[in-house]
């Protein structure tokens, strides 16, 4: 069942949007650690865009660490101001937009995976027996929940690039779910060349691309099939068999290999001519990649890198370089030989391993993924530890510019204090990871359960 | 810190039991629906029945919000006596609340359990505690003595009607003592008459200029007792209020 107030509460949404960015300059979420990062932060882009003016490297001025993109796209209106108006109120808009039409494709997502979902159970002959416990329109509510999540609002407003980010992300996961591969590869190449770590979603986007949206087990469709055999002639259980057992298809994941690679010669080319004569690609990499590999920025955020990395001795320094970033790649593989039925859920998995585990996060990267979790409601309707999570996060959402103020302005706290909140925030993260894994295993097994009573 | 960490202590529990338990209810009636009774109610899994009570719970601190911004426009309001200030504070205060229930729906028609609903408002306090620890642990100490045995001891009213007498009256006296203790005005005068040992009758005037002092030296109690103290008060109206569907729900099925 369709949301009936969605365009009134996505258009109040928006709204509120226009209102924070018009009238709340006042807020300086600019400059708050929570939401801007090294990479993320406009200040800085308007920094690297004025070095590039003045005939000079963006990145030799050592703030500036994105993309060359952004700056041709949102350096100019870095420099426009407006009487009356904050710093960067155009970009700002820019954002609000951004954030609308990622709403928007979330929502066409869910209806995709809504639509495989009611025909996954069709074909089980298990529609009134799922429907009778929770059937939601997943699409809607993920749409609102990333929509009016308020951390999600602070990114816009706070005059981050974030949302790009994000958009880019929810157009690779569009793209693979309507296998449109030139799409998903576009969307693939931007995420990545803005930063880096969604390159480990090409695991679900071939799946995706492959064995299309989210399904039961195989194995489910097996049991059914040997099922209605017994009871059935058996050229009823080939043609079934065939039908019901879905094939992986190498036509598109080619095609989108193809467009992967096409895309991403464009966008070093483009890069390249925006960096010619000051600079060059070679610098691009070490100053975007390198920076975000080698974690040399130690300004606090709400991570756990910062602090570490503060403290570890130089001896270790490279080794635990090491640890922390193949910690991220150590799950691809486990995990997609577990999931590998269910891509969108696994490309969900891997963006919030990535918001929790890479070197400059933002609460613009929970925004994502929580986003992404609503695209599920269903299918997680029995998760467990949701109150403790809501509220959890809610607590250390209120917790982190606390802490913060006592440590910096206040000076009765210190960096254990903000730290504290950054290891909570991580458990929260870790936790709302583990039960949403566990509780799509267990709905699976569930399915199971109902073929074969 | 020791005794305010003891007083604190037992809420994530308690709030964990009272969650728990719904859960456990969701479970049963799981059990039942799939003998056939299906209830159009039980549209959302148990884990997630919750929603509603956080649902109120926004709605009570979003009220919170405005009230605590209403006393910079109202004084501008030239030529009024502090007692005139604090009256249209609370009359204006009132009438918000009325509104943004009529919007989004008041709390006894939404449904809502009832310990759902005292363990979110459990839960706001164990946030709001903490984070008034950090930043005036005086305040928090002396909110925490008040707040925290009044939504310990919250049941709702019908509820205690199956108890027996002596427990029943004396869990009603706590409640209605406990309740008329935490109003904030209540609150003050009680604080005022015990540290200054002078029991004035002026306590709405003097409850406006208290809080036009805190105001004005952008106190963090004011932010606490407007965005902390007041909701879980009205929370914990709404639970002792609270219609408790449960045990009608239990006499229709049997």
């Amino acid at each position: 069942m369709a949301i009936r107030n969605f365009w009134s509460m996505a258009a109040a949404a928006v709204g509120f949007r226009l209102v924070l960015v018009l009238f709340g300059g006042d807020l300086h979420l600019a400059s708050r650690p929570e939401v801007s990062t090294p990479l993320t932060s406009i200040r800085r882009l308007a920094e690297g865009y004025w070095l590039k003016q003045a005939s000079m490297s963006p990145y030799s001025g050592s703030m500036y660490h994105g993309s060359p993109l952004l700056l041709l796209v949102l350096g100019p209106l870095t420099n426009k101001r407006s009487v009356g108006h904050h710093d960067h109120i155009y970009c700002s808009l820019i954002f609000v937009a951004v954030d609308f039409i990622a709403a928007m494709l979330i929502r066409a997502t869910g209806r995709r995976l809504q639509i495989a979902r009611n025909r996954n159970l069709k074909s089980l002959e298990l529609t009134e027996a799922v429907s009778n416990s929770v059937n939601v329109s997943a699409g809607d509510i993920a749409s609102l929940i990333y929509l009016w999540n308020p951390w999600a609002i602070v990114t816009c407003v706070g005059s981050c690039t974030s949302p790009i980010e994000n958009l880019m992300v929810v157009i690779m996961i569009y793209g693979a779910c309507s296998r449109l591969a030139p799409l998903a590869a576009f969307g693939y190449v931007m995420a990545t060349h803005l930063s880096l770590y969604p390159a480990i979603l090409i695991v679900p986007i071939i799946l995706l691309l492959g064995y299309g949206p989210d399904a039961p087990p195989t194995k489910v469709f097996r049991i059914k099939s040997s099922s209605a055999s017994k009871t059935d002639v058996s050229d009823n259980d080939k043609s079934s068999s065939s039908r019901d057992v879905q094939q992986f298809l190498w036509k598109p994941v080619f095609h989108f290999i193809l467009w992967m690679l096409f895309w991403t010669f464009y966008v070093l080319l483009l890069s390249s001519i925006v960096l010619n004569k000051v600079g060059g690609l070679q610098e691009m990499f070490e100053k975007t990649y390198g920076f975000i590999l080698t974690v040399k920025d130690l300004s606090p955020n709400i991570g756990v890198l910062w602090y570490f990395f503060a403290e570890v001795f130089d001896f270790f320094r490279s080794f635990f370089l090491i640890v922390f970033n193949m910690n991220i790649v150590f799950m691809v593989l486990p995990l997609a030989i577990r999931l590998k039925h269910r891509p969108c859920f696994l490309a969900f998995i891997y963006t919030a391993i990535v918001a929790i585990l890479k070197s400059y996060p933002s609460v613009g990267d929970s925004a994502l993924y929580l986003g992404l979790l609503g695209l599920f409601a269903n299918e997680l309707a029995e998760m467990q530890f949701t109150f403790f999570l809501f509220f959890g996060y809610i607590g250390v959402s209120l917790l982190s510019p606390v802490m913060h103020n006592l440590w910096i302005w206040r000076g009765t706290g210190n960096a254990n204090f903000y730290f504290a909140t950054g290891l909570a925030y991580t458990c929260l993260q870790t936790v709302l990871v583990v039960e949403s894994v566990s509780s799509m295993i267990k709905h699976d097994r569930k399915l199971r359960l109902l073929v074969t009573a | 810190m020791i005794p305010f960490a003891l007083l604190l202590a037992p809420l994530p529990i308690v709030a964990a039991a009272l969650a728990g338990g719904s859960k456990t209810k969701g479970k049963l009636e799981d059990e039942c629906k799939t003998k056939g009774n299906a209830d159009d109610l039980q549209m959302e899994g148990g884990s997630w029945k919750w929603l509603k009570s956080a649902r109120v719970l926004l709605i009570i601190q979003f009220w919170a919000v405005l009230v605590s911004l209403l006393p910079y426009y109202i004084s501008q309001i030239p030529g009024a006596m502090p007692i005139q200030y604090a009256v249209i504070w609370a009359v204006l205060s009132i009438t918000i609340l009325i509104i943004l229930y009529a919007m989004f729906g008041s709390p006894s028609r939404a449904g809502v359990e009832w310990k759902l609903l005292k363990a979110t408002m459990i839960t706001s306090i164990t946030i709001g505690m903490g984070l008034m620890s950090i930043i005036n642990f005086a305040t928090a100490q002396l909110g925490a003595l008040i707040l925290i045995p009044m939504c310990l001891f919250s049941r709702p009213l019908r509820a205690q009607l199956e108890m027996n007498f002596l427990p029943r009256t004396v869990l009603l006296a706590s409640n209605i003592l406990l309740t008329v203790l935490g109003f904030p005005p209540a609150a003050f005068l009680i604080m005022k008459g015990l540290s200054k040992g002078s029991w004035t009758v002026d306590i709405v005037g003097d409850f406006w200029l208290w809080m036009e002092f805190l105001w004005e030296w952008s106190s963090a109690t004011y932010l606490y007792v407007f965005l902390v103290h007041l909701p879980c008060w009205l929370l914990c109206i709404h639970v002792l209020l609270h219609p408790c569907y449960q045990p009608e729900s239990k006499m229709k099925q049997e």
